[in-house]
């Protein structure tokens, strides 16, 4: 009685219309959340594009630095070999160009990195807001290279850094910081990179007080085989920022060719 | 409309339109998730086979680099043999040969790590979307390991290193480095020979490079720091082809390669 009742009703049903509802439904549904869907991906895109914009500035200035650093470490390099040979005495120099240049043999650069955008993303676990992956993955070796640090770390505790610093009087060394000190650039300045350490300059101090200084060096016998030393780890620094890392190389001078 | 029709049923307590009404309501809303997680799932498995083929491209360039590892290593073990063979009297070499015997122990090699994808997969917590388990595996050894860094710190902080550097003259490092420095081949060159044990002359004068092999001869510490050289390079050659065995074939199976 009750079956038949239900057949009864379920005759009377507007079949074709239950169908199109149903179908209407599960439309509906899909649509909404497509259209929920469009409207995140058409944010997320905003969103990229700031963050893109924002990352290849970073790195721009990252490219620069990593070229500033070559040609900081190549001037680095030839003050060493300059006061290596006038110490023994294959091409001497002045008193003054010889504390120069053994001065210079001591710097290294310390660099400021660029990192706050790629840190917020990665942070967020946002990077994949950076869609295009020759810039993702620069950006991600860029920032993971132990490198740079490696090459401060060097510079910062070398022995011949020590022995220099250790021998030399308080005034000689004011002296050779404020005329023959590195020369500070704004970042992206290309021009300023090439001999920003190894330019020409005098220390403007009594002529005694320099030979002093001089003499100070040569008679510490330790002197040399640290600068020699020195001298060899800044040539493996240049090997490995220039040979080493060749597809960071080769990207970071290609977002360095691009225009903003 | 469906709306309409269901207070309609509920005015007039058709049961039967109502439940079929509310059927209908469920189903469709139900089947409309589906399509869109249907969707989304192809998404990720798009995803995933980018990243993926990304993670196994890594991965081969990461074996190649294990490879060059040892490659590297068994070369400077050899020279480290030539030089000790020499100090001791037993196989004399030319002064020139023993200056390149003797820097090419002092070599170590950096490799360049090629982790960009798996680290994006870990910074965006997506490293699920690589499905392979082995592949997967073989990401999360090789890129935690730390028997890279380990090698690379022992070659560099030598006390051997430091003593060849401070007792050869800078003319004579320099022509170390330009004539018999380390070979820079292409990614996957093969075969891994001779990147850094190759035949090679300095090109220097005679003289400088008698007073370089003196220098060395004569300094006592030499011998004691190129023993302890040899037995590091040892220990890592052991590191790398016996104790991380499972990294290794791991990566060549991901790799492709055989073992």
């Amino acid at each position: 009685m009750i079956l038949r009742h239900v057949i009864e009703h379920m005759k009377h049903q507007h079949w074709t219309a239950i169908w199109i509802d149903l179908v209407i439904v599960i439309l509906g549904v899909f649509i909404g959340t497509q259209v929920s869907n469009w409207n995140a991906d058409r944010e997320t895109r905003q969103k990229s594009v700031i963050f893109s914009a924002r990352l290849m500035d970073d790195l721009r200035v990252e490219a620069w630095a990593y070229q500033y650093l070559i040609e900081y470490q190549k001037d680095v390099q030839a003050n060493a070999r300059r006061a290596l040979d006038g110490f023994d005495g294959s091409h001497p120099l002045s008193d003054e160009q010889l504390v120069i240049a053994a001065y210079r043999a001591t710097q290294y650069e310390s660099q400021d990195r660029h990192r706050a955008t790629y840190d917020e993303l990665v942070s967020t676990g946002s990077i994949g807001l950076i869609t295009d992956q020759k810039t993702r993955e620069t950006a991600m070796m860029v920032y993971a290279i132990t490198l740079i640090d490696q090459i401060l770390q060097g510079g910062q505790q070398s022995e011949y850094r020590q022995i220099f610093r250790r021998t030399l009087p308080a005034q000689v060394q004011q002296a050779l910081l404020e005329k023959c000190g590195d020369k500070i650039l704004t970042p992206l300045d290309y021009t300023g990179i090439a001999h920003s350490l190894d330019y020409p300059c005098t220390l403007g101090l009594p002529e005694d007080s320099i030979r002093a200084a001089a003499q100070a060096l040569r008679a510490r016998q330790e002197l040399v085989p640290a600068l020699r030393l020195r001298f060899a780890d800044v040539g493996t620094d240049l090997v490995n920022l220039l040979d080493s890392n060749t597809a960071l190389v080769n990207n970071l001078r290609e977002i360095a060719g691009r225009r903003k | 409309m469906i709306l309409r029709r269901l207070t309609q049923s509920l005015k007039e307590q058709n049961w039967t339109a109502i439940v079929i009404e509310f059927i209908l309501l469920v189903s469709g809303v139900f089947l409309g998730i589906q399509v869109s997680n249907w969707n989304a799932d192809r998404e990720t498995r798009q995803k995933s086979a980018v990243f993926t083929e990304r993670l196994r491209y890594d991965l081969r360039a990461e074996a190649y680099g294990y490879r060059y590892l040892v490659a590297y290593n068994k070369e400077v073990l050899r020279s480290a043999v030539r030089t000790l063979d020499d100090l001791s009297g037993e196989a004399p070499l030319s002064d020139e040969q023993f200056v390149i015997s003797a820097y090419r122990s002092t070599q170590y090699v950096f490799n360049d790590r090629f982790r960009t994808t798996y680290d994006e997969l870990v910074s965006t917590g997506d490293v699920r979307l690589i499905a392979d388990p082995e592949v997967r595996q073989a990401a999360t050894t090789v890129f935690n390991s730390q028997v890279f860094d380990g090698i690379v710190k022992a070659g560099r902080d030598s006390e051997y290193r430091r003593l060849f550097r401070t007792s050869i003259s800078h003319e004579i490092q320099h022509a170390l480095l330009e004539h018999c420095g380390d070979r820079y081949f292409a990614l996957f060159h093969e075969p891994l020979v001779d990147v850094l044990d190759y035949p090679c002359t300095l090109d220097a004068p005679a003289d400088k490079i008698h007073a370089a092999a003196s220098a060395l001869r004569g300094n006592r510490q030499l011998a004691a720091a190129l023993q302890l050289r040899f037995a590091d390079i040892d220990t890592s050659l052991t590191d790398l082809q016996v104790n991380n065995q499972a990294l290794f074939q791991g990566l060549m199976k991901v790799a492709g390669d055989k073992p």
